[in-house]
């Protein structure tokens, strides 16, 4: 009996183990699409009420933009902290910081760190501009990591199931 | 005028390089500093220019004094910008910006125009960070002299750059507010300093400021919107703002302002036309380099 309740136990976790790594997935995807909701909110306040960065970073950080609120409540923080330290220099810190966190990959770290190395640089039109440009390319990450969550969530799940009824066929 | 909280404040608006020279000099007397590209740190002061040395003292020597590299001058203009060229776009395609407290940054660099109109300046050469002064009462016996049955008249005040006139200004928009309503008109954030919807300045209880609008957009709005007695405003001198001020005294508002020049008398057709509007001119000069009330001119009926 302790024999089957383990067997079922090890299937069980193994399977449970692959639809964390799904929802790990499903949350980086709706991750890029905050950063994505971000960018674009950023651009038409940018174009609207021509606030400064920091300020505006905190609008942004009070908005319903998912788990990346964080990241830019952090910048707005460390722009504010008296140090006046360069913009593109607090944005690499704090993604370096939240990237692990927000589960981003290394393309979406590597656009969102082209944006925050040109952020605040340019006339209006071109921010405006770079931001949209910036979410196109969100967008398209969005698209790439849909598509292979669906072409990967019925391989995990399997390969779960049966890594687990691997494992037990070892232990009998 | 509280020199240590200016210095503070100004300090604070600097990155960590020119903190650190600028926190030794002397800001009693200072009215600005210059920091030119690949050129020495330099001060001026009442008693005239001199160089700044990496210990933050005063230097005769150009080979001891703190040099300013591009790569400072452009997070210079990044810290003064508040990491936002775009919010400051307009400041900087006029040549200036106002930083927190009033403080103006001059901006020189390569200019970029399209159609006519310049739409950016780059490669940023120069900045002047001219320190702007409180000084209340300082208008008090220019109102005195000039106010009927506490009416204060129309006034222009002349006078060529740093001797006074924003300062004088800033004076009677608080010293008139304490019984009339006043409307600033900061196109350059100068008179009030607003910043986040404070005013840096004192400029009185019953004053509304209408920041970094278009002076005779604002002027104009004004009238309809805010009903004040006394509309004030900085630099005076297009078309535009000819009309405005017209309208302005047809809705029977009174308005203090200023404008550049030594005198009443040379200036250009234009301005002298302008000047009929006023019920007087105050002129102002500087005398061993301290602004002074150099004559008071009654203009209505000239």
């Amino acid at each position: 009996m302790t024999a089957v309740l383990g067997a079922f136990f090890v299937i069980f976790a193994c399977g449970a183990f692959a639809m964390k790594k799904i929802a790990e997935s499903n949350k980086a995807i709706e991750n890029i699409r905050g950063l994505k909701q971000a960018f674009l909110h950023m651009a038409k306040k940018m174009e609207f009420e021509s606030e400064p960065i920091a300020s505006l970073m905190k609008k942004l950080s009070k908005e319903d933009c998912g788990d990346v609120a964080e990241l830019f409540d952090k910048v707005s923080e460390k722009l504010t902290d008296g140090t006046n330290r360069e913009l593109s220099q607090i944005w690499f810190e704090v993604v370096d910081e939240y990237a692990k966190k927000l589960n981003l990959s290394p393309k979406t770290i590597k656009i969102i760190n082209n944006v925050g190395a040109n952020l605040g640089k340019m006339a209006q039109n071109a921010e405006i501009e770079f931001l949209e440009a910036a979410s196109d390319e969100l967008e398209d990450e969005i698209k790439f990591a849909e598509a292979e969550l669906s072409k990967n969530s019925k391989l995990l799940k399997s390969s779960g199931i049966l890594a687990g009824i691997f494992i037990v066929i070892i232990f009998i | 005028m509280d020199i240590p909280q200016i210095k503070r404040e100004i300090l604070m608006q600097l990155p960590v390089c020119f903190r650190t020279v600028l926190s030794d000099v002397d800001f009693n007397g200072l009215q600005e500093v210059r920091f030119r590209c690949a050129k020495p740190l330099m001060i001026h002061t009442d008693s005239g220019d001199m160089m700044i040395a990496e210990n933050g003292k005063p230097t005769a020597s150009r080979e001891s004094a703190y040099m300013v590299s591009a790569e400072e001058m452009a997070m210079l203009l990044a810290a003064f910008c508040e990491n936002s060229v775009y919010a400051y776009q307009r400041e900087i395609c006029d040549g200036f910006l106002t930083i927190k407290g009033g403080h103006r940054v001059g901006i020189s660099g390569r200019c970029v125009l399209s159609e006519g109109k310049i739409i950016n300046v780059t490669d940023i050469s120069g900045l002047n960070l001219r320190i702007a002064k409180e000084f209340k009462g300082c208008a008090e016996s220019i109102l005195a002299r000039l106010a009927s049955d506490n009416e204060p008249a129309n006034i222009i005040i002349i006078s060529p750059p740093q001797c006074g006139k924003t300062t004088i200004l800033r004076d009677m928009a608080r010293l008139i507010s304490q019984n009339k309503k006043v409307t600033i008109i900061d196109e350059r954030s100068e008179l009030a300093a607003v910043k986040g919807g404070t005013a840096q300045f004192d400029v009185g209880i019953r004053t509304d400021v209408l920041d970094r609008f278009p002076k005779s957009m604002g002027m104009l709005l004004a009238i309809r919107s805010l009903s004040p007695d006394v509309i004030i405003t900085d630099e005076i001198g297009g078309k535009e703002d000819y009309f405005a001020v017209k309208s302005v005294l047809n809705a029977g508002c009174r308005i203090i302002t200023s404008m550049h020049g030594y005198d009443t008398k040379n200036l250009s057709e234009e301005r002298r036309e302008m000047l009929k509007m006023f019920d007087c001119a105050v002129v102002l000069t500087k005398k061993n380099g301290i602004p002074e009330v150099k004559e008071i001119v009654k203009l209505r009926g000239e």
